[in-house]
């Protein structure tokens, strides 16, 4: 195989994984699908054969010097070859994402009896799922008969399971015969219907048939594979489950806890029932300090344990809003099936054991050669804090080893508690902030130096090369221990996708290199997508983890794109090079000191008139021979630096500016600055801290030469840390419009045109332009007009999609005790209401930034029309300063009662900075003024094709200082009440005081999230609260008529430190008196459900959740429930 | 390469004579470098910035490390707030 048809087929196979992600099929194609894969590459294989063996004719030797001559049959193997590559990827992926049932036999049933047709035998011990192949128009009740060989395990005296000699587990079997409940398959199943059985079995001897339908049915009896997923539920109070397995990677150490990856061998799900053998998946547990013996977990040594764990098994939750991240997406793509946190009882056994086999005196380890590399990682970092101080430790640890664990809570280095530290900060630097160092980074865009990647392992490769060279090895000699070396670093950190792409990557090319003489770029373009493939062979949902993407595209970019932006940059000498330099500048203002500016068209319209301007005053000059810096350009640069600063280019068009705000929502614009100095100094602290590292392991002088390489490698990384704190104050960290699959398609279409535009213009249009008649030039110009007007429907059609005209769209989002409201009007205007709540204990978590802005953005929506905030109280306003800081709001309004917390820092020095007093902001749109509103104050009015938008002010009464704004939001028939944080004294007037027509709304939002009346609590919960909520709320949602109530409600603790108890007992009184009160209303909340979805044209209305957009409703048996055995 | 070579051998002696100098007339790495030739590496200032840094890592000859089980914060705030209360 050439070396194009290897890097095309690599492709294709991504290209199959991608569609295999869009548009994924039933596991019962499977074997289809692996059937047209073995035959598709036999077919290949046979044409290549064919191809290759006859004897090449003189056209085709000639071909070698020119462009091949079309060839048939080397069009055909091309299409066979890449439709197998296609093919393949997506059967992988297929296998990967489903967990293959086996047929273990059919029942057919008719009026002449019934026929059993087996299958395959039952492999193991298994539930078992019965599957409607047929409609079934009448109902059938079956039960299964078999029997089960249940193993128990062989407990020790304090009983643990133990493990014989061998290592393996001891159990004790015991063969019972087991039947199953009746089984119903209801009338009007639909083909393709699963029940699963509750009861498992070893072997299944028949299926009775417990009544005759009249009608024709058939029905498979299949085993499911005993993946971790399938015993994870979800929900609380789950019933625990244990697990024997081993543990099959490093430790996770955090200062408060620690996550095992662990490996089940056997799950026992139903408590004294038998322990069934788990094929694949891992589950993560979560253990804390009080753990019994805890130090043996929190540490490299636990890799290999076995161990014995008893807890609830969960399966991770969906996203519980849109555009939030997705955990059991992430958790899937790692190989996870299912979480445990581990609570320590009071009194009774530890809930983990570590087990030893038996006769052993130690437990058992795991690979050597993991055990190796962990053995010198835990060196190194003894190493590092014996010769760094922090909060640089902690930066070299990650950026050597690639412990971004101990980053998580180490704060940035202006950080007053330094000063108290053994070794306060070499230059103090005065301004304190409580940002972490990792924030920092991610803010100033050079975070990317965290995430062990190919400028690591480069720096390593070249390192390692430097020293051999010196030492005059032979490069076939030092080629293989340099590989061993970057194997080594893969394992210490972490082997994630883009370490692993950069292994792969440096060592193809050191062999190539080393024993096949190839050049760096052709090892480079072979080795991106044999790298790829090598890493989603083994995990094709791989393909759209961002360590994946960024990484692929990080070095796709520079390989494509750094050549072209030099040849377009040193074409500008001289004036038009002082011309790029000044609009650079330009640019530069805009990023740092007005961002909201450049996001405008009015910037960019006058950026590219004075382009155009600067340009032509250029060319001026230029003819009348004023040229102050003569013909100096890129070009004149040395060829290093040029070809970095064309490389950074590169890197933001290719990489950063599309798929950053794809992932993350936001484009760290600093990075495009702060990278220019980074990224050659962060191979100065990489290669001396490794160096250090691995000098400080030599018994004796090792630790000095240690200690003075850190010594100078302190000032480097200071400085390093410094770019990290100054552009991170400098520069904001935007949020940005994330685009849609379709506007990275037409992206990287318009990206390819211009990284191929020589080719493309050379070969193909100007020789075809020249060539062609009158009439064809005619169908081009059509073509491309074509072309042109499909993207931009396609465009319009994406944006119809996210943003429906002439829909109400309204999201209550899902931020925990907090609120947040969106609403997208029918005339798409967007309005917020409340910017929810800032937690700092026990993690900090800004929802503003986390939730409410990536959903704004993911509408990609650039501007709130309206931003309100209806009570002080930070579960509605800690967000404030967020928003205004992520995007540009046209006006703002609140209650009098918010009137002080506007007149505090940091919103009143927005405020005051966003001041319509203020020119800057005055020109480029983006002041705002408060303005305090109240009951029958318009916060937006409108009118779609004649049905009224109104969106107005409820509450307070004018004059009433205290209390929230109550808003209502109306389209056509369609209402929506906002109450905000009433407490009971505000209800009573809230009712007494709006007019009845007012309060009428279908949907209601509870108010003060469902726990009106702790305010009047001091400590305990009052016997006759159901009565005062029944008295007080009880009205008010009587006089709305909703028909759907809508609970705000999360973990109150961080809002209600000393009642988070009876909060939530409140809040339970409350959803049972909606429902008393208003019979019939959908009753949801946002802790249960996720966030909730409200969609109006203005006569009808649809609500939805969106864990039951996603399928994952809390409290929702999943796939097994407990039974007996 | 052989450049690369030279250059890394430069900037690794260039680091090591940086390093001496820091050494000497930085007091916090100056008493690094004495405990550690006092054979007490413990008592180090740049080791005690370290210590709440991977814990689990500690010196030969130390004892080996024990959790500190954190209080809980709530708890203890609840608690003194109701006190407070009348």
């Amino acid at each position: 195989m050439t070396r194009n048809k290897l890097i095309s087929f690599c492709y294709l196979f991504i290209v199959g994984i991608g569609f295999a992600m869009l548009r994924p099929s039933g596991p019962e194609t499977l074997p289809f699908l692996w059937g047209a894969t073995v035959l598709l590459g036999l077919v290949t294989m046979a044409a290549f054969a064919y191809v290759y063996s006859r004897p090449r004719s003189a056209d085709e030797e000639l071909s070698a010097y020119g462009p091949p001559p079309p060839d048939r049959k080397q069009v055909a193997l091309w299409i066979l070859m890449l439709l197998t590559a296609a093919v393949f990827g997506y059967a992988r992926y297929i296998a990967f994402i489903q967990s293959p049932d086996t047929l273990v036999g059919t029942l057919s049933v008719s009026q002449e009896g019934q026929v059993w047709t087996d299958g395959k035998p039952i492999s193991q011990t298994s539930f078992l799922k019965v599957k409607a192949l047929s409609p079934v128009t009448e109902e059938v009740r079956l039960r299964l008969v078999g029997r089960l060989e249940a193993l128990q395990p062989v407990l020790d005296a304090d009983g643990v399971p133990t493990l014989d000699a061998n290592g393996r587990w001891a159990f004790r079997q015991y063969t019972l015969p087991q039947q199953s409940e009746e089984i119903v398959i209801p009338a009007g199943t639909s083909m393709r219907e699963e029940i699963l059985i509750d009861q498992p079995f070893t072997y299944l001897d028949k299926v009775v048939l417990l009544n005759q339908p009249a009608s024709a049915v058939q029905v498979a009896v299949m085993q499911p594979e005993n993946s971790v997923a399938l015993f994870a539920r979800s929900g609380r109070n789950v019933v625990p489950v244990s697990v024997l397995g081993h543990i099959n990677t490093d430790p996770w150490v955090y200062s408060f806890k620690t996550v095992l990856s662990v490996k089940p061998d056997y799950i026992q799900y139903q408590p004294d029932g038998p322990y069934l053998a788990v094929d694949r998946q891992n589950i993560r547990i979560t253990i804390d300090p009080a753990t019994p013996a805890y130090e043996r977990y929190a540490c490299s040594d636990a890799y290999g344990y076995d161990v014995f764990a008893t807890g609830e098994l969960l399966s991770a939750p969906h996203a519980s809003n849109k555009a939030a991240f997705d955990q059991a997406n992430y958790l899937r793509s790692y190989n996870i099936g299912g979480q445990m946190r581990l609570r320590i009882p009071r009194e009774g056994p530890s809930p983990i054991h570590i087990v030893q086999p038996q006769g052993a005196e130690e437990p058992r380890k795991g690979n050597g050669l993991v055990e190796f590399s962990l053995y010198l990682r835990d060196e190194i970092v003894r190493v590092i804090k014996q010769t760094t101080p922090q909060p640089n430790s902690a930066f070299h640890g990650a950026l050597t080893l690639g412990l971004r664990y101990g980053m998580q809570s180490t704060v940035s280095m202006a950080n007053d508690m330094y000063d108290a530290t053994p070794v306060p900060p070499l230059i103090p630097l005065g301004k304190h902030t409580d940002r972490l160092i990792a924030d920092e980074f991610r803010y100033s865009g050079i975070n990317h130096v965290l995430a062990v990647s190919g400028l690591h392992v480069t720096i390593i490769t070249v390192m390692f090369m430097g020293i051999f060279i010196m030492l005059k090895v032979s490069k076939k000699i030092y080629v293989p221990f340099i590989v061993f070396a970057l194997v080594v670093f893969a394992i210490i950190t972490g082997a994630r996708p883009s370490t692993l792409r950069a292994v792969i990557m440096n060592s193809l090319f050191l062999l190539t290199w080393g024993y096949m003489g190839e050049s760096v770029r052709s090892s480079a373009l072979l080795g991106v997508p044999v790298a790829a493939l090598m890493i989603l062979l083994q995990n094709p949902a791989m393909a759209i983890d961002p360590s994946f993407t960024l990484s692929f595209g990080a070095i796709l970019s520079l390989a494509i794109l750094t050549q072209p932006f030099f040849d377009l940059f040193k074409r500008l000498k001289g004036n038009d090079f002082a011309v790029l330099v000044i609009l650079l500048s330009v640019l530069t203002w805009g990023f740092a000191a007005h961002w909201f500016l450049v996001v405008t068209w009015r910037f960019w319209i006058f950026f590219t008139v004075l382009g155009i301007a600067l340009f032509a005053l250029s060319r001026f000059l230029t003819e009348r021979g004023f040229k102050p810096l003569g013909d100096y350009g890129l070009a004149n640069l040395p060829p290093g630096i040029a070809g970095f600063l064309a490389a950074q280019f590169g890197i933001q068009i290719g990489m950063m500016f599309p798929l950053s705000p794809f992932y993350f929502y936001r484009w760290p614009v600093a990075g495009a600055y702060a990278n220019i100095i980074a990224i050659p100094l962060v191979g100065v602290v990489l290669q001396l801290s490794m160096l250090a590292g691995l000098l400080g392991i030599i018994p004796g002088i090792g630790i000095y030469l240690a200690l003075f390489l850190s010594a100078a490698n302190w000032v480097f990384s200071i400085g390093f840390l410094l770019i990290g704190h100054y552009f991170s104050r400098w520069f904001i960290y935007p949020f940005m419009i994330k685009p849609t699959t379709y506007d990275l398609f037409v992206y990287f279409g318009i990206v390819a045109i211009f990284a191929y535009w020589r080719p493309l213009w050379f070969r193909v249009v100007r020789p075809a332009w020249r060539n062609a008649s009158q009439s064809r030039r005619l169908i081009y110009g059509a073509l491309l007009a074509l072309i042109g007007a499909g993207i931009v429907w396609g465009r319009q059609a994406e944006v119809e999609k996210m943003r429906p005209e002439g829909k109400l769209e309204i999201s209550v989002l899902s931020v925990g005790y907090a609120s947040g409201i969106f609403i997208d009007t029918p005339d798409r205007a967007a309005i917020l209401i409340d910017t929810a709540m800032v937690v700092t204990n026990p993690s900090y978590r800004v929802d503003a930034e986390r939730t409410i802005l990536p959903q704004i953005y993911a509408k990609q929506i650039t501007e709130l029309d309206a931003l309100v905030v209806t009570d002080p109280a930070p579960e509605h306003s800690a967000g404030l300063y967020t928003v205004f800081m992520g995007i540009d709001v046209d006006r703002l309004f609140h209650p009098a009662s918010v009137a002080p917390l506007l007149a505090k820092e940091p919103v009143a020095g927005v405020l005051a900075e966003r001041s319509p007093a203020r020119l800057k902001h005055r020109l480029s749109g983006t002041a705002v003024e408060p303005r305090s509103i109240a009951a029958g104050d318009v916060i937006y009015q409108s009118e779609y094709k004649g049905k009224p938008i109104l969106v107005e002010a409820v509450g307070p009464a004018a004059g009433d200082s205290q209390a929230p704004l109550s808003i209502r939001v109306q389209f056509g028939e369609f209402s929506m009440l906002i109450p905000s944080d009433l407490d009971f004294e505000q209800q009573k007037a809230f009712l007494a005081n709006t007019p009845p027509e007012k309060l009428k709304a279908q949907v209601v939002v509870a108010p003060h999230h469902g726990t009106a009346g702790i305010e009047t609590i001091t400590l305990g919960l009052p016997d006759d609260m159901p009565q005062r909520i029944a008295d007080i709320t009880g009205p008010l949602l009587k006089a709305t008529g909703a028909e759907a109530v809508i609970f705000e409600f999360g973990n109150p603790r961080s809002v209600e430190p000393l009642l988070y108890k009876e909060a939530r007992k409140i809040y339970g009184l409350a959803r049972r008196a909606a429902e008393d009160i208003l019979p019939g209303a959908l009753n949801v909340a946002t802790d249960t459900d996720g966030a909730i979805h409200i969609s109006s044209d203005g006569s009808t209305y649809h609500v939805y959740t969106q864990l039951s957009e996603t399928g994952s409703e809390v409290d929702e048996p999943t796939l097994l429930e407990t039974g007996g055995w | 390469m052989e450049q690369g070579a030279a250059k890394i051998a430069k900037m690794l002696a260039f680091a090591i004579l940086m390093g001496v100098a820091i050494t000497a007339f930085n007091p916090h790495y100056r008493q690094a470098f004495l405990a550690i030739a006092r054979g007490q590496p413990q008592e180090s200032p740049i080791w005690k910035s370290n210590l709440e840094y991977y814990p689990d890592i500690v010196l030969p000859g130390m004892p080996p490390w024990k959790p500190v089980i954190p209080v809980d914060d709530y708890a203890v705030q609840s608690v003194s707030q109701a006190a407070a209360q009348p």
